[in-house]
């Protein structure tokens, strides 16, 4: 994984901030691939309750990270108990790393 | 302060191009609202090309505004007024800081909101209903940040 502590902290606590405390974070996409460089952030985030509007949280929760990592691009997916998984959620789970 | 005529050209020449393109989104976004889109609206798009057509504008043209504000007036307008630019949350902070944009969150928020109605991994119909309502909404955020930059560049106009 190349993401460091300080970073991976941030968005523990941006999403506990978010989402709450129960959401767990999976880091997926070329920072999980040591021998890359560079690249988006792609975050997978399970949540535990249905939210009312995923895509307006996914958006600020992207633009939140993107003020707090200093501008570096972060996507976000947000998974919602009792959907069934899309193919980029199925390839997230397959390799992401949780944080 | 001195800003040369180059300088000038530049500046508005974009001015004249954002507040056209600010025009030609309000345009869209009007038809589009008048359609008061939801769920069978949205499910239709597949088989309907004028409406698929309209939305397809309609995103076109608010990704095209946000560009053209964030990635050439606002760097050229700090630029102009001596100001240092940065990257580009540099710049977005400065922004908010001088009253041109609402918040860098907000503006963020609409970048977001774009790129999920350009990339279709939006799959479900109500996932792209919910993103078109909130870039609907968003287009006052642009609009605005187009209104206070081409005030801001009249009132340096007005110093020259």
């Amino acid at each position: 994984m190349r993401l460091d502590q300080q970073t991976r902290d941030i968005i523990k606590s941006e999403v506990t901030r978010c989402l709450g405390q129960e959401a767990v974070v999976r880091l997926f996409g070329s920072r999980v691939d040591d021998t890359q460089r560079g690249g988006d952030i792609d975050l997978l985030i399970d949540v535990t309750a249905v939210i009312p509007n995923r895509i307006a949280a996914e958006c600020r929760l992207a633009a939140s990270l993107f003020i707090k990592l200093g501008g570096r691009k972060v996507d976000v997916l947000i998974r919602e108990p009792g959907n069934p998984p899309l193919p980029i959620h199925e390839q997230a789970l397959r390799q992401g790393i949780i944080l | 302060m001195k800003i040369g005529a180059e300088t000038w050209l530049v500046l508005t020449r974009l001015a004249r191009i954002t507040e056209r393109e600010n025009h030609h989104l309000q345009r869209t976004a009007e038809r589009l609202e008048a359609q008061a889109p939801d769920l069978a609206w949205v499910s239709s798009l597949e088989g309907n090309d004028e409406r698929g057509e309209m939305l397809d504008a309609f995103v076109s043209r608010f990704g095209r505004l946000q560009d053209t504000l964030d990635d050439k007036l606002l760097p050229a307008l700090l630029r102009a007024t001596l100001e240092k630019t940065g990257t580009q949350l540099d710049n977005l902070l400065r922004a908010e800081k001088l009253g041109w944009i609402e918040s860098v969150q907000a503006w963020m928020e609409l970048r977001e909101l774009r790129n999920r109605l350009i990339h279709e991994y939006m799959e479900s119909s109500d996932d792209i209903l919910d993103a078109l309502l909130a870039a609907l909404r968003g287009v006052e955020v642009l609009s605005k940040a187009q209104a206070r930059m081409a005030a801001y560049l009249q009132s340096l106009e007005a110093m020259h």
